[in-house]
Parts: structure tokens; sequence; C-alpha cells
């Protein structure tokens, strides 16, 4: 296996490079979407800034211990499944423990995430927070639907669960999983579009429009450690997506340029749409997905190619 | 000494019919006796496997088996400790249904050692209505009770059918048991009795009202051992028969992956607190059925790992609820609330159950839904694998309901300020699950010693696992014990880190939140207890399947007969002169046809 220095180098260190990547990538997404706005936008570095800030203020208004431990579990599950994803394909360096995972136990992991959200809010009381956070779990049916069925189908047509094993078949054929299978890259990206939280599927926090959402009751310091493991987490989910479909990643350059493609693909669709409610969320994404999804394991059986 | 185990079950019966006599106040001590020595005789026994036959006419054409394999044993530890964790519960409540648990555990306990099929009915009839007895005269839901014995009966009918047809061209005994055609006709019969035992749709219409009718510790009782009475029977039906004549499999798990989804989606409407659970039971064991159809080593061993789990779960969540229930006397989610500064211990104990059941990470609830998805995905079955999936997220809905509406929110009817901690009974019996919960995390892999030798029992190949850290399948493999460790040390590193952080924590008042520039006060109707997840509805699919019920189906048939029967009281009105010119018409044909007309 791994030995021990390298394992802990690598637990270390995975969380803050993917929380120094993740924060320049929404310090473009904020830019960006100024500039559709017709304004300037604050500087790219301008996610640390705040991150800082929120560390520093004096105060923090608390209900209570449960309230306390609540952002704590949030970021002990965001960085738990980040340990178990793979940064690279061919090296040691930066695996994690992903080869104690596999992954359904990815995507198990990152409801843990919610499910702290949830306790905490219910404890602060706030029903606008909770509303917010039943809208979570109400969308989460819609997304997990899209997800497991590419992520079902990957796993029958490359015959295991492990997500290294699905890197190394990759690499060792030479071809992408979005090449190869490409009607199941294209079921997977609805859920993708929602899991980053990208309109049309991102009533669950509205931004700036909906007054009740997961984090209703949060400030200072919580609000801080949210959006750290928010950043982190959202690095996880681009670096799974990379790993399924992309083939991973040999080196920096190509992680960046593979997860960077994918996070432009997602904000330019959540820049474009508005959004759904969450019924006509969890209905599309119950439809279209399934229909795919139905055409895709037609398509298997009768062993005709593209799926 | 293994045949005093081979006798315990007429042992319970006996016992059970004795503590009729006993007075109240010793009863429940005399069973906490009972139960804690039947452990002590089983640890003490070395050999096992025993089997002894009775003759019971004397000349050798019907025998009465009790025997003891591996499957026998892990089911009867099942029973066993469910009556241990009531027992102890028990010791805190107010009901006196120690005769009426004893006997119904025993006539369980008969139905799993039986070695033929006359025992297996005879304990399976006495089970039954055993269990039917405390449910009468509660007064909640009168029809609870008449319903149960009317659907206990259908089922028991169905393995009656079934049993007849198995033992025409064979003995009843299963060791000499001959595989025929008619035996072959009585498995849908007998699948339809332990299919309504263990509540798959559409024959589940009985379990919520049952559920929540019953005490609350028996309901415990009647999901952790009772539900799995059916489960044996499944598990009976693999031995007995060659699995290539069990066709019938396919469909029954399809049926368990609908009884999953629908359940669930169920679940999430309920607003008295047992009645979720039942729709919980349900979901659960149409996983543990959808598993076992499959027909693999695999889906049986992830469905008996799942049976074993979800005892241990719906026990814990129904015992410590019962303490909630008898310490606040409300019963459903819009009259509680905001219970956690009282109750601590309760809220970590349904937290720890409700992470176990809703399948996360790092508890071992999930290493059985992932051998249970492993099963499904190394057998091709991406459809029924994404209904499974379906259910199991739509579960963390319900599993945040049932600890918001208890413990979080605002305090509704119940002022916290007089309620305590839930009595030490029920603390005691919720102790063994949650061990068992936190060590199967740890250790996932450590059933697999107690199921392989069923699976062996069964005919199936073995599922070895090499070490107790890492559930292997075909399809990869879990380690529990780095994925909890590294869940345990992340948290806390992270809470040691957070805490460093020098802003200081205000407690705010609990009416002291963002609420959109007010003020809220008293008045306002601040717990989401009644409508939380109410508003699936709204979604088209799922408002269109919550809005058809098995009830209304039901109800719909039998205006059907109605309408059928009212045809036929064209001809036969209640009117007497109908009746007699027919007599008279009928005795005519009858005079032209015998005597031909002649006079």
């Amino acid at each position: 296996m791994i030995d021990t220095v390298q394992l802990f180098l690598n637990v270390i260190l995975a969380p803050i490079v993917a929380f120094i990547i993740a924060g320049f990538y929404y310090g473009f997404y904020r830019r960006f979407t100024a500039r559709i706005h017709r304004r300037w936008g604050p500087p790219i570095y301008q996610n640390f800034v705040d991150n800082i800030k929120l560390y520093s203020k004096e105060e923090a208004v608390s209900h209570g211990l449960m309230f306390h431990l609540g952002p704590v579990i949030m970021a002990a599950g965001s960085v738990t499944s980040l340990l178990f994803i793979p940064f690279f394909n061919n090296s040691v360096w930066f695996s994690g423990l992903s080869s104690y995972g596999n992954l359904i136990l990815i995507t198990y992991l990152m409801v843990v995430g919610p499910l702290g959200n949830a306790l905490a809010i219910g404890v602060s009381g706030n029903p606008f927070g909770l509303m917010g956070v039943v809208r979570g779990l109400t969308r989460l049916i819609g997304l997990e639907i899209g997800m497991y069925i590419s992520i079902a189908l990957l796993m029958i047509v490359s015959g295991t669960t492990s997500l290294t094993e699905l890197i190394s078949i990759q690499v060792n054929s030479g071809t992408w999983n979005m090449v190869s299978h490409p009607l199941i890259f294209i079921i997977s990206l609805f859920s993708f579009v929602g899991f980053m939280g990208a309109s049309p599927f991102d009533v669950v926090g509205a931004p700036t429009e909906v007054y009740s959402g997961p984090v209703a009751e949060y400030g200072s310091k919580y609000l801080g450690i949210l959006m750290s493991q928010r950043l982190m987490f959202s690095f996880a989910k681009l670096l799974l997506w990379v790993n399924l479909f992309m083939g991973g990643a040999a080196n920096i350059v190509e992680l960046l340029l593979k997860t960077f493609s994918l996070f432009l693909f997602e904000i330019v669709i959540g820049s474009v749409y508005p959004r759904f409610k969450v019924e006509q969320a969890v209905d599309f994404l119950w439809k279209i997905p399934a229909i795919l999804g139905l055409l895709a394991g037609v398509l298997y059986y009768l062993n005709i190619g593209g799926v | 000494m293994s045949n005093i185990i081979l006798f315990l079950p007429i042992i319970l019966i006996l016992s059970g019919v004795l503590a009729i006599i006993i007075p109240k106040r010793i009863r429940k001590i005399y069973l906490l006796i009972i139960v804690v020595t039947i452990p002590l005789l089983l640890i003490k026994s070395n050999n096992i496997l025993d089997r002894v036959v009775y003759d019971w006419f004397g000349d050798g054409s019907y025998n009465l088996v009790l025997e003891i394999n591996y499957t026998k044993l892990l089911f009867f530890i099942l029973l066993l400790v469910s009556i241990i964790i009531y027992s102890f519960a028990n010791l805190s409540s107010n009901e006196t249904e120690e005769p009426m648990l004893l006997i119904s555990g025993g006539g369980m306990a008969l139905a799993i050692f039986a070695g033929d099929f006359i025992t297996f009915f005879i304990g399976w009839e006495i089970m039954s209505w055993s269990s039917y007895i405390p449910l009468i005269n509660r007064n909640k839901d009168v029809k609870a009770a008449r319903r149960y014995l009317v659907y206990g009966l259908f089922g028991a009918a169905m393995i009656l059918t079934g049993i007849l047809l198995a033992g025409l061209e064979s003995s009843f005994e299963f060791t000499e048991f001959v595989v025929s055609k008619s035996s072959y006709f009585a498995i849908p019969f007998l699948i339809t009795g332990f299919l309504l035992k263990s509540g798959i749709m559409p024959l589940h219409h009985w379990i919520p009202s049952v559920y929540n009718e019953a005490s609350d510790t028996l309901s415990s009782f009647f999901s952790g051992a009772l539900s799995k009475a059916g489960i044996y029977g499944f598990m009976l039906l693999f031995i007995l028969y060659p699995h290539n004549l069990l066709g019938i499999n396919t469909y029954i798990s399809w049926l368990g992956a609908f009884t999953a989804l629908f359940a669930t989606f169920r679940a999430i409407m309920q607003v008295e607190i047992k009645k979720l659970l039942a729709w919980s039971s349900i979901a659960q064991l149409g996983y543990i059925v959808a598993s076992l159809g499959l027909g693999t080593a695999e889906g049986v061993g992830a469905g008996l790992y799942h049976t074993v789990l979800h005892t241990t779960i719906k026990l814990l969540l129904f015992i410590v609820i019962a303490g909630v229930i008898n310490r606040t006397g409300k019963t459903r989610f819009d009259e509680l609330g905001g219970l956690i500064k009282q109750m601590p211990f309760s809220f970590i104990a349904v937290l720890i159950g409700i992470i176990a059941l809703a399948g996360m990470p790092p508890l071992g609830g999930f290493a059985s839904k992932w051998a249970i998805y492993s099963a499904l995905l190394s057998s091709g079955k991406v459809f029924e694998l994404i209904v499974i999936i379906a259910a199991s997220t739509a579960a963390f809905l319900y599993n945040f309901k049932l600890i918001y509406g208890i413990f979080l929110g605002h305090p509704t009817q119940c002022i916290p300020e007089n309620t305590k901690e839930i009595k030490w009974g029920y603390i005691l019996g919720s102790i063994i699950p949650l061990i068992i919960l936190i060590f199967t995390g740890l250790f996932p892999s450590y059933v697999y010693k107690f199921i392989n030798p069923v699976l062996n029992e069964s005919g199936f190949n073995q599922l070895l696992q090499n070490n107790y850290k890492i559930l292997s399948s075909s399809m990869g493999e879990y380690n529990g014990f780095v994925v909890m460790t590294t869940f345990g040390i992340t948290f806390a590193v992270i809470l040691l880190l957070f805490s460093l952080i020098k802003s200081k924590s205000r407690n705010a008042h609990r009416l002291d939140i963002a609420y959109a520039g007010e003020i809220p006060n008293e008045s306002y109707p601040l717990h989401f207890g009644y409508g939380l997840g109410r508003e699936i509805r709204r979604i088209p699919f799922i408002g269109f399947w919550l809005s058809k019920s098995t009830g209304k189906f039901y109800a719909y048939i039998h205006s059907l007969m109605v309408q059928i029967s009212s045809v036929v009281r064209v001809i036969f009105t209640g009117d007497i002169t109908t009746f007699l010119y027919i007599l008279i018409i009928g005795l005519a044909v009858f005079w032209v046809f015998v005597s031909g007309g002649s006079v």
C-alpha cells in the first residue's frame, strides 16, 4: 500500500490544494457573472479575502452544541469524500485513501454534508432554513437518479465499483469514458449541473432571490467554515467527474485544464437558464435521464454501441 | 445440553401460559429471568446441531420433527435479541403483555426450529394468534386488530394450501422432501403467505395500523422479530427446492423493489411517529426481498445481512421512540419538538439509528446497502438498482423527519422544562443495538461469519471474507474500518481547528432567529412537524402514486363484488315468491326429465 508519511502528506495537502484551486475557480465565476451583468466584478482572489474576513469576526451567534457541531460535520463529510477521490491517475501523490474506497462509498459520503446541515438548522429552529434543507433533500431525490443511472451503467460496463480501477481502464485503453460511453456521459451531466448548484437546479440556495435557504441562520465563523467546505466539496465533485469520464489527470496542468473546462461548462449553463421549482426539477430529472437511461440500457443489452 | 435448546420453543410457550397466572408485579422480573437464561444455555452448549423426532400416530405415518441447523440458529438469535431488548424496555413500561409475548416468541421459535411442515404451521399459527391478542381493546383504532386477523388468516390459509399441496406426493418432513409437480405448484401459495408476513406490497396493508395500535414496545417485537418469519420462509424455500425451480423469484424481486420505493414515499407523508416507522419497516423489507429474489449467493448473503441489520436498527428506534412516547404522552410530530436538550441520550441513539437506517457510512447500514447494490450490479439488474436507489435517496427525507419532529425545532405541546430523559429500561434496551451498529461499522464482514454457514445449507457458494475490516464482493471492496477512522479523525481535527478560531459564540434565545426582519413570539407556529416532506405530493410522478392506495384498491374490488352480486340478485331476489316460482318451475322441469312427461 502506501507508506504512512506519504499518506499523511496526501491527507493533509489534498483539502488545502482543493480549497486553493476552487477558491480561484469561484473567483473567476464571480468575475464571469459580473461581466454578464455589465459590471466589473471582484478580483479573482476575493473568495480568500471573504473567507478570512468571516473567520476574523469577533462574535458568532450560536444555538447550542449541535448548532456548533453541524458545520463541523458538514466539513468532515466534504473532506472525507474528497480524500477518497484521487487527484492524479498515475501517482501515489494526492491519491488520499482512494485505494480503500469505492464509487458507491463516495456518492454516499457526499450526503453526510447535507445531513450535518440539516441537523444544525433543525436545532436553530429557523423554519426558513428548514424549508431550504427539505428542498435540498427533495432535489437530491431527483439528482441521484440521473447520477446513479450513469454510474450504475458505467459500473456494469466496466465490471467494478472501484474508482481507481475505472481510471486505470481508461488510461490503459487510451480513450476517455466520455468518448467511449457518450450516452452515459450525457445522462450524468444533468446531475452534474444540479450537484454543482447551478441553474436550473439551484432553487435550494437560490442566492439573492429567495430568503430561505439552508444557510439562513449561519453567521461569521460558521458561515466561514461553510464557505471553505463548499469550495473543497465543489472541487471534489469536479474531480470525480474528471476521473470518471475524462480519464483522470496525469499532471497538475492536465488536472487544471480538465476541471476548469467542466467548471466552465457548468457556469455557462448556470448563467443562462432560469431556475426550476423543486417539484419541476425533480420531475424533469426523473423523466429525461430515466428515458435516456432506458435507451442506454436497451442499447447495452442489445449490444449496439454508443452506450 | 443441546436437547434443551431444541425444546426451547415449547419451554417458551409453557412459560407464557404460566405467566398468565403470575401476579402482574412479578411478571416483568419473570420475563427478564427467562429471556436472560436462554443465551447462557446457548453459550454453554457445545454441540448445537441436533434433531429430535416425535412419532405422532405411533405408526410412522407422520413425524413431528424439531431440528437445529445454522439457518434456524441465525433466525432464532434474531428472535432472541428482540425478546431480550423487549424485556429490558418492559421494565420501565406500564404494559403487561408478557404472557402473549412469550407465547408468540415461542410460536415463532417453533416455526423456526420445525423440521417438518406440520410443526411449522403449528408454530406459525401460535405466533399469529398470540400476537393478535395484545391488539384488542386498546381503543385507539378498533379496526386494526380485525384487519390483522383477516390478513393473518388469509396468509395462513395460503401457507396451509401450499403445505397440503407440497405434502400430496411427498413426506412433510424437510429431510425427506421430494420435489414433484404438486409441490412445484405449492410455491406461489407459500410465497404469498411469506410475503404477507413480511409486508410486501400489495399485502402490506395491515402493517401501519397494527404497528400504531400495538403498544410501543410490542411494535419493536413485531418489526424486529415477526416480520423476519417471512424471510425465514424464503430461506426455507431455498433449502427445500432446487434453485432452478424458483424462477418466480425474479418477479418477487421486482415486487420488493417497488415496495421499497412506494413505502418510502408513504413514510415521508406520515404524521404519527410509529406509522412512519411502520412504513419504513415495509420499505426495508422490500430491500431484503429484492435482494433475496436475485437467487445468487451474493444476493441472498446481502439480504441476510440486511435482515440482521434491520432488526437491530428497528429495535433501537422503536425502543427509544417508545421511551419518548412513554415520557411525553404524545405520539405525533406536530405535538413534539425541541426536546434535544432534555433528552440528549435519546437524540444520539436516534441519530445513530437514522444514520444506519439511511445507509450512510461510516456505520453498519452502509455495509449492507453496499452488499445489496453489489449483488444487483453483479446480476446485471440496472433498472431494479435504479428503483432501489430512488427509494434509498428518498429515505433521507423520512429519516430527517423522524429526528427533527421529535428533538429539533421548537417545542409545541410538550413543555421542555417538565420533560426528563427517557426511563432507564429503555436506555438499557437501546445499548445492545448501538454496540452492534458501531461494531458492524468498524468490522463490516464479521456478520458473514454467521451468514456463510446459512448460504452453505441453502445450496449457495459461500462468500468467504479474508478480513473482518473489509467487506469484499465480486464488484470491489469496502473497508469499513478505514472509513470510520478517517471520518472520526477528520471530524476531530476539524473540530480542533475550528475551536481555535478566536471569535466567541454567543448563545441566542430560541426565538432569536433570522426571520425576515420580524421577531417571532411564542404564538408563531415555528415547528415544521406536520408538513415536513409532504410537499413531495407536488412532484407529479410521486403525487400520482401517492394518491393511489392499497386500501382504496381493496375497496374497489369490494365494490366490484357488490356489483357482480347485484347482477345475481336479479334472479335470486330475497323475495320468497320468487323462490316459490323457481321451486315450482324446477320441479316441473325435473318431472319432465325424470318421467318423460308421463304422469
